[in-house]
């Protein structure tokens, strides 16, 4: 779907994030980037949305960029900037196109997703009224709530509860069987890996040993594990 | 009659401009906004005058100031850098220019004395508006419902600006567009009704708008019907009580603001000792 070639990033002179990483997300397929925190991984995903733009190196897309949607959940899900949008208005940001042409299709979507989320209760609420939880189903409604090509899901089950979780792991389920690309980054090893046909590892030159274990384990299960070297 | 004709083409206007203005400054954490443009527009102001520009050029200042103004859409950030917090880095910018354009403005005071009615500028002239400044009230009205009516929904998306822009939408035209707003609304406001009032009406009748919990497009409507109340509440009872005009209708928002928060606190009070 789209790769890294040689992809230098700095955040300042002194703090060199990535000198020389390379990889590609396979199409249709599901990545999980594994890491330390502060090893890069919300930044790969910052570069591959154009977010950030690398100092060197090539981010090249299969298919053209613009004609992508891309859906984005971020790891910061506070919004306190927007504390003034409904939970309805936050979800409908992804359908602004269909926002003035077609309504009713608007709601349609957002009761749907709202439903599978379990948040029908909280959509009239304000941002500002909500727990982290809620705040946290509210930003996977947003994601969720349209089609996309690629889904990047940064720490996707921080803040939800268990069964925010399952309701989670089902919404991925269903888009693997529509073949779409998604790619997740997270902590959380205990079912996500699972979901996952590639993972990739974000670690220090000598810092292997610490993901050793885990990457045996997924190297025996066939999934196909590649470890990038960063520097710290 | 002629006297409510002229008070409605004044206050209508300026309630739309103010309403508007003042929920994006509002929802955007711009508070210094207002007081920064206002203290800023004396330097152009001064050198306008120093030069005799008005007089020799001979059109309103806002098209005079205007110039000085605007690159201050270009000055305030959309995003944070690195190391700073929004709220930090736009406020800290704002509050420069504030100091920049006020001290200019105040050295050619100094260097021409009594060049200027600093009075008419502290409480302006609400029920003293000249017909050229309403034409522009009603103009620049226009123009910003307009713009505001093309862009209410990228306006309203803006604190998302990173979703935004992975969506393939430009939150930086955006961005400045509502600065625009914001500024022109300021300066025009300036003009009407003085600093005094400029920094309560853009800001109280917004706060007592967000205290009713909705939708934002009901933000931006309540906060232009709050305008419209105080304002009108404020110009009726200055002729009542013969005082002059801007301080008593900052005093009356004011005063209902207050009234609205204790209300507001006794009804929650009163709502959690029924829970108990």
């Amino acid at each position: 779907m789209f790769s890294f070639s040689e992809v230098e990033f700095r955040y300042s002179s002194k703090h060199t994030l990535f000198n020389n990483i390379g990889f590609s997300i396979p199409k249709a397929k599901t990545t999980l980037f594994i890491g330390d925190n502060g090893s890069g991984k919300s930044t790969v995903f910052k570069l591959a949305l154009g977010l950030l733009k690398p100092q060197r190196g090539l981010i090249r897309f299969t298919e053209k960029r613009k004609s992508l949607r891309l859906a984005y959940l971020k790891q910061d899900t506070f919004f306190h900037s927007a504390w003034y949008l409904s939970v309805g208005e936050f979800i409908s940001l992804r359908l602004l196109p269909l926002m003035r042409t077609n309504r009713s299709t608007v709601n349609d979507k957002i009761e749907r997703i709202a439903r599978h989320f379990d948040i029908q209760d909280i959509l009239h609420k304000q941002l500002s009224a909500l727990s982290l939880g809620q705040l946290k189903r509210a930003h996977l409604s947003q994601v969720f709530v349209d089609d996309a090509d690629i889904f990047f899901l940064d720490e996707p089950t921080v803040y939800l509860d268990s069964l925010g979780k399952d309701k989670l792991y089902a919404k991925i389920q269903e888009e693997q069987k529509k073949h779409i690309t998604i790619i997740l980054c997270s902590h959380e090893f205990s079912h996500l890996p699972s979901y996952s046909d590639n993972i990739i590892c974000l670690t220090g030159k000598d810092q292997d040993s610490v993901y050793h274990d885990f990457i045996t384990y997924f190297q025996q299960k066939n999934k196909t594990v590649t470890v990038e070297h960063i520097h710290y | 009659m002629n006297l409510f004709f002229y008070f409605f083409s004044i206050l209508v206007p300026l309630s739309v401009l103010s309403g508007i203005a003042g929920t994006h400054i509002h929802i955007r954490g711009y508070h210094s906004l207002a007081g920064g443009v206002a203290h800023f527009f004396f330097g152009p102001f001064g050198l306008a005058y120093l030069f005799n520009f008005l007089t020799k050029l001979n059109i309103p200042l806002l098209y005079l100031v205007l110039p000085f103004v605007l690159p201050l859409i270009f000055f305030i950030p959309l995003k944070p850098s690195q190391n700073k917090s929004f709220d930090e880095q736009s406020q800290a910018r704002i509050n420069i220019l504030w100091s920049l354009g006020m001290s200019v403005g105040l050295l050619i005071i100094f260097l021409i004395p009594s060049f200027i009615n600093l009075e008419s500028l502290l409480f302006g002239r609400i029920l003293l508006v000249d017909n050229k400044t309403i034409v522009l009230l009603w103009l620049f009205a226009l123009i910003l419902v307009v713009l505001q009516v093309m862009f209410h929904n990228y306006f309203k998306y803006l604190p998302l600006y990173q979703e935004m822009q992975v969506e393939g939408y430009r939150p930086l035209f955006y961005h400045r567009i509502q600065l625009f707003i914001c500024v022109v609304s300021i300066l025009l406001i300036l003009q009407a009704v003085g600093i005094v009032l400029l920094v309560t009406i853009l800001t109280v009748p917004t706060l007592v708008a967000s205290r009713f919990k909705g939708q934002y497009t009901m933000l931006l409507v309540l906060s232009i019907l709050f305008e419209f109340v105080f304002l009108l509440g404020g110009v009726v009872l200055s002729f009542w009580i013969d005082v002059q005009t801007s301080p008593v209708i900052a005093t009356f928002t004011l005063i209902v603001f207050l009234g609205v928060i204790a209300s507001d606190t006794l009804l929650k009070h009163r709502r959690m000792k029924k829970n108990i």
